[in-house]
C-alpha cells in the first residue's frame, strides 16, 4: 500500500496547512476516493448535527415533512398531545417498513401499512391487529416509534445527531449562532415557503460547501447574473465599502459578508422591487436600526452573507434567504435541497420578488447557480486528469483579517473536516 | 362582449403547426427566433410537485417554483445564450423536443386557444454516454395576432419532484 492509499483508508494527511509559507491545500483524493466518502459517512454524517427543518414547516398539531438527513429516511412532526417537535427513523420497529410515505402532509397517526401497526404522533405503539399473540410480554414502549437519537432546535431551525454523545447544538453552533440570530430578527416571524428545488450535482459535496462560501468567484463566473440586474435597473456600486471580510467561526463554520451589489427583500429597496413597496421597505429598515441599533440594522439590511454550518447545511441571506443542504450519495455526486426562508407577515408583492430573485439567482433554471454547477462538474472532471495533486486553498493567508474574496472560511471547513475526518475532532 | 372561439380543424392545425415550428426553433437554438413567437405579457412557469397521499387535492406546491419567468427574463435569457459566458450552456446541449397529444379548446378570451400538450425532452451534452429526459404536460395559451400566435401563457408541470437534468437552463 502506497503512502497516499494508507491516507485515503485513514482519512489523514489530506489537508496540508503550511502557515510559514502560506500554503494551505487540499489532496484531491478528499473529493475522488469512494474511502475517504466512506469515512466521512461514518465520522461527520453519523455524528455531527445535521439541519432536519424549520419548526415552521410544522406549525398545527399532526403536521409532519418527510426528510432524508445524512442520507437517512427520517420524518419531523408537531405531535399532537405533548406538541413538540419531534424527529423520528422512519421505520416501523416491527420489521422495517418506512411508515410516513408522503413528504408532507397532516396526520393522527401514522400507519405502517405491511401488517397496519400503528403509531400516534407521539411516537407511541397504538394498535396493531391481533394484540393478543403477544400476550407473552412484548414491551410495547419498546417496539414505539425510534427518536433520532439527538434532535434540537435553534431559533426555529430543527436539528438532529445520530450520536447520543454529542455536545448540545448551542454548543455546536458556537459563533454561528450570531449569524443565525441575524438572519431571524431581521424577519421578526420566518416560515419556510411551501416547496424545495432538488437537483443533484456530478461532484464530490465538498466543492459545493466550498462554492457556497467563496467570494472570489462572483464576479468571473457569474457575469451574466451582474449584466441582468443592472439592466433592471441595479445600482451594483451600492454595495461598495461594506465591510467585505470572511470568518473562521469555529468548529467548521465559516461565512462572508460582504455589501449588498443588489436589493435585500427585508429592506434593502432596489427598482425591481417596484416604487410601491418602497415605504414599506425604508420604514423596516429604520425600525430595525431603531429596536437593534445602528450597526446591527444595517448588518441586517444592507450586508449579505454566506454561512456555512458544519458540515452540509448553508444558509444565503442574499437577495433571499436561502437554506440549503447538501448530501453525497457518491464521491462525485451530490444532493441538494433548497428552501426558501421569508418573513411571515411579509408584503405580497415583496414575497413575490423575493422569490423571483430567489430563481433568477439561485434557481436550478436561473441566470447564477446553473454555472455554479457547470464550475463544481468542470472540477470534478478535471481530477480525473491527475498530474496536480492538490488543490490550492491558500488565498489571503498572509493578511491580519481575511476579505469575503479570501479563502480564510473555506479553510475554517477543512481544518474541521480533517480533524473530524481523522478521529481527532472527538 | 368576449365569446370563446370556436375550436375549428383549422385551429387544431394552426396551433399544432405553431407548436411544432417552435420545436423546431428550439432545438436548432434559435431562441432570438423564437423570441418573435412570445407575447410581451408573457408568463412561463415551472411549478414544483410533491409527493402526497391519493386523497390530497393536488401535488403541485403553491408557494415555490422552479421556474417563473416573463418577456424580461426570458429575453435576458436568449441575451445571456448569446454572450461568451453563460458557462451552464457553452457548450450547448443537444436537444429534442418531442410534441404530442395537443388538446385544443378555447380560451378566455375571444382571441385565445388554450392548448394542452405532452413534452417529452431529450437531452445530452459533451461526449457523456448517458442522456437526460424530461416529461411533462404543458399548459400554453395561445394569442391569436396578425399572421400567426404569440405564446402568451405556459405552465409546464413536470412528472418529477426532483430536477433529473443538469439544469432547467433551457425553454421547455
Amino acid at each position: 500500500m502506497s503512502l497516499l492509499d494508507d491516507h485515503v483508508v485513514t482519512g489523514t494527511g489530506l489537508v496540508d496547512e503550511d502557515t510559514g509559507r502560506g500554503r494551505f491545500r487540499v489532496h484531491r483524493c478528499a473529493m475522488t476516493a469512494p474511502e475517504v466518502l466512506n469515512r466521512e459517512l461514518a465520522e461527520i454524517f453519523n455524528r455531527c448535527w445535521l439541519y432536519v427543518g424549520h419548526t415552521s414547516e410544522v406549525t398545527e398539531p399532526g403536521d409532519y415533512v418527510r426528510r432524508s438527513v445524512g442520507g437517512r429516511p427520517v420524518f419531523m412532526v408537531r405531535a399532537r398531545k405533548s406538541g413538540q417537535v419531534k424527529v423520528f427513523h422512519n421505520t416501523c420497529p416491527h420489521r422495517g417498513a418506512v411508515v410516513c410515505r408522503a413528504d408532507t402532509g397532516n396526520t393522527k397517526i401514522f400507519q405502517c401499512f405491511y401488517h397496519a401497526w400503528t403509531f400516534d404522533t407521539e411516537g407511541r405503539l397504538t394498535g396493531m391487529p391481533g394484540r393478543d399473540a403477544y400476550e407473552g410480554g412484548a414491551d410495547f414502549a419498546e417496539l414505539s416509534l425510534r427518536e433520532v437519537a439527538r434532535v434540537e432546535e435553534y431559533r426555529g431551525f430543527v436539528f438532529a445527531c445520530y450520536d447520543p454523545e454529542a455536545v448540545d447544538l448551542v454548543t455546536y453552533l458556537g459563533q454561528a449562532r450570531e449569524y443565525l440570530d441575524l438572519v431571524v430578527d431581521a424577519m421578526g416571524e420566518p416560515e419556510i415557503v411551501a416547496g424545495s428545488n432538488q437537483y443533484s450535482i456530478n461532484a464530490n459535496w465538498k466543492l459545493l460547501v466550498e462554492n457556497s462560501i467563496d467570494g472570489y468567484h462572483g464576479p468571473s463566473t457569474h457575469d451574466t447574473y451582474i449584466k441582468y440586474i443592472v439592466s433592471q435597473g441595479t445600482d451594483i456600486r451600492s454595495g461598495a465599502g461594506g465591510g467585505n471580510a470572511g470568518y473562521d467561526l469555529g468548529n467548521g463554520h465559516g461565512v462572508i459578508e460582504y455589501g449588498a451589489p443588489w436589493g435585500r427583500p427585508i429592506a434593502k429597496w432596489d427598482p425591481l422591487f417596484g416604487e410601491n413597496a418602497r415605504p414599506g421597505m425604508e420604514q423596516t429598515a429604520q425600525d430595525l436600526a431603531r429596536r437593534f441599533g445602528e450597526s446591527r440594522g444595517h448588518a441586517m439590511t444592507h450586508t449579505n452573507r454566506n454561512l456555512l454550518i458544519f458540515p452540509n447545511l448553508v444558509i444565503n441571506d442574499i437577495m433571499a434567504v436561502t437554506v440549503r443542504t447538501l448530501m453525497p450519495t457518491a464521491a462525485g455526486h451530490v444532493e441538494v435541497n433548497a428552501w426558501q426562508l421569508a418573513p411571515r407577515d411579509e408584503a405580497e408583492d415583496v414575497r413575490a420578488q423575493r422569490l423571483d430573485s430567489f430563481l433568477t439567482f439561485l434557481g436550478p433554471g436561473g441566470f447564477a447557480t446553473p454555472d455554479d454547477l457547470e464550475a463544481l462538474e468542470s472540477c470534478q472532471q478535471g481530477f480525473a486528469s491527475g498530474g496536480v495533486e492538490w488543490s490550492d486553498i491558500s488565498r489571503g493567508m498572509g493578511r491580519d483579517r481575511a476579505k469575503h474574496d479570501d479563502e480564510e472560511q473555506i479553510r475554517a471547513f477543512w481544518r474541521q473536516w480533517q480533524a473530524v475526518v481523522e478521529g481527532s475532532a472527538r | 362582449m368576449t365569446t370563446a372561439t370556436e375550436i375549428t380543424d383549422t385551429t387544431v392545425r394552426e396551433a399544432t403547426e405553431w407548436l411544432f415550428t417552435e420545436a423546431e426553433l428550439l432545438d436548432a437554438g434559435k431562441y432570438r427566433e423564437w423570441l418573435d413567437l412570445v407575447a410581451e405579457d408573457l408568463s412561463y412557469v415551472v411549478p414544483l410537485r410533491v409527493t402526497r397521499e391519493r386523497e390530497a387535492e393536488t401535488d403541485i406546491v403553491e408557494g415555490l417554483t422552479l421556474m417563473d419567468d416573463d418577456w424580461d427574463s426570458m429575453e435576458m435569457r436568449v441575451l445571456r445564450l448569446e454572450t461568451e459566458y453563460a458557462w451552464a450552456e457553452d457548450p450547448p446541449s443537444r436537444s429534442r423536443h418531442f410534441v404530442t397529444n395537443i388538446r385544443v379548446a378555447a380560451g378566455e378570451a375571444e382571441d385565445e386557444v388554450a392548448v394542452k400538450s405532452n413534452l417529452l425532452l431529450y437531452r445530452t451534452r459533451g461526449d457523456v454516454a448517458t442522456f437526460d429526459i424530461l416529461s411533462g404536460e404543458r399548459h400554453d395559451v395561445l394569442r391569436r395576432v396578425a399572421g400567426g400566435y404569440r405564446l402568451a401563457k405556459r405552465v409546464v408541470v413536470l412528472d418529477q419532484t426532483t430536477v433529473m437534468t443538469h439544469n432547467l437552463a433551457l425553454i421547455m
